[in-house]
C-alpha cells in the first residue's frame, strides 16, 4: 500500500510537468480592424493679387487682359467608386463686358483649360481625377474687359468644389 | 532469608524480565522509512492582451490636402506577460499576407525588457520586446495605421499574434 502511494505521488508530480514541457513558447492573438473612410480634402493657398486692367490698344474695344498665377490648390481623395472632378463658380455674375476665366493645372485629372465663369454658373474645370493626392497645382486667372463697359471695380468669391 | 521470601523475589525478577522483553506495552520500538518526492518546475511562459481588440479609423480629420499618405494611431491596448525562463522575448506577426494598408506596432513603457524599434507587421514574426527573461510585466501597444488615398477606401481586419519565445 505504501509503495502504491509513493508511485501515485510521483506520477502526480511528473505528469503535469511533462505537459508544461512544451509551454516554453506562449502566444496570444489580437484583432485589429483598420477602416479607411471615404475622404476628400481640398485647400487653396490664398487670394490672388488684384486683377487690374490699366491699358489697351487704341482703336480696340477689348482692353489688354491681365492674369494671375500666384495661387495653388491641393486635393486628396480616395473614392473607390470612381473619379472626381473640380467645379468653379463665382458668387454673382460679372458685369457686362467683363470676363473672368479660370484654369486649374492637374496631374491626377484632366484640366479643362481656361473656362469662362463670368455668368455665375458652376463649371467643370478639372475632370477624371483619380484616387490619390495632387498638391500645389497652379490656379490661373485671366481677366478681360471692354472699354465700352466703363471703369469699375469689384470682387468675387470663387468657389472650387471637389465632387464625384 | 526464608524460602518463601526467596520465592517471591524470584517471581518478581521473572515478571520484570517478561515485561522488558515484550514489544508492546511498556516497551517502544522506533521504525523509520523514507521515500523520494520529485518536483519539477518546467519552463512556463504566458502572454495576454490587455484591453481587447483595436479599431483604427481614418477619416477626413486625418487627411491633409495634397498628401497621399494618411496616418492614424491607437494606444488603447497592451500586453501582460510572465515567464520563468531566462533570455525570452516577444515577437509579433500578422495573419494578413498582402495587406492593403500598412500597420505598424511598437511597445511603449514596458515595465520589463527593452522595446524593439517600431515594427511594420507582416506574416514573418519580428522582435517586439527583448530581454524579458524571468519576469512578469506589462506594456502599452501603439498601433499606427497608414493608408494611401490612392489605395481607396475600405476596411481590413488582421489577426495579430504575439509570441513569447527564447531570445
Amino acid at each position: 500500500m505504501k509503495r502504491l502511494l509513493v508511485v501515485a505521488v510521483l506520477l502526480a508530480l511528473i505528469v503535469p510537468a511533462s505537459q508544461f514541457a512544451t509551454a516554453q513558447t506562449a502566444f496570444v492573438n489580437q484583432t485589429v480592424s483598420f477602416t479607411v473612410s471615404t475622404v476628400e480634402k481640398m485647400s487653396i493657398s490664398g487670394n490672388p493679387a488684384a486683377l487690374t486692367i490699366s491699358t489697351g490698344t487704341a482703336g480696340t474695344d477689348a482692353l489688354t487682359a491681365v492674369g494671375d498665377s500666384s495661387t495653388t490648390y491641393s486635393i486628396t481623395h480616395n473614392h473607390s467608386a470612381g473619379p472626381m472632378k473640380i467645379t468653379a463658380q463665382i458668387g454673382s455674375a460679372m458685369p457686362a463686358g467683363l470676363t473672368l476665366q479660370i484654369k486649374l493645372a492637374s496631374t491626377k485629372g484632366t484640366s479643362a483649360g481656361y473656362v469662362d465663369i463670368s455668368n455665375g454658373a458652376s463649371f467643370d474645370v478639372v475632370t477624371a481625377i483619380a484616387k490619390g493626392a495632387d498638391g500645389l497645382e497652379k490656379v490661373y486667372y485671366s481677366f478681360d474687359a471692354l472699354a465700352s463697359s466703363g471703369d469699375q471695380s469689384g470682387s468675387r468669391t470663387v468657389t472650387l468644389t471637389l465632387t464625384p | 532469608m526464608k524460602r518463601a521470601q526467596q520465592l517471591q523475589i524470584a517471581v518478581f525478577v521473572g515478571m520484570l524480565g517478561c515485561i522488558t522483553a515484550t514489544p508492546e506495552g511498556f516497551g517502544q520500538i522506533i521504525a523509520t522509512d523514507q521515500h523520494t518526492v520529485t518536483i519539477q518546475v518546467s519552463p512556463i511562459s504566458t502572454v495576454a492582451i490587455v484591453g481587447g481588440g483595436v479599431n483604427l479609423t481614418l477619416d477626413n480629420a486625418s487627411v491633409i490636402a495634397g498628401e497621399d499618405q494618411m496616418v492614424t494611431t491607437d494606444q488603447t491596448t497592451g500586453l501582460s506577460w510572465g515567464t520563468n525562463s531566462s533570455s525570452q522575448k516577444i515577437m509579433v506577426s500578422t495573419s494578413l499576407g498582402s495587406p492593403r494598408y500598412t500597420l505598424k506596432v511598437v511597445v511603449l513603457n514596458p515595465t520589463r525588457g527593452t522595446a524593439a524599434p517600431e515594427v511594420t507587421l507582416s506574416t514573418v514574426a519580428k522582435d517586439l520586446l527583448l530581454d524579458i527573461g524571468r519576469t512578469s510585466g506589462t506594456c502599452t501597444l501603439k498601433y499606427t495605421g497608414i493608408a494611401l488615398a490612392s489605395a481607396g477606401d475600405g476596411t481590413e481586419t488582421q489577426t495579430i499574434t504575439f509570441t513569447v519565445q527564447a531570445q
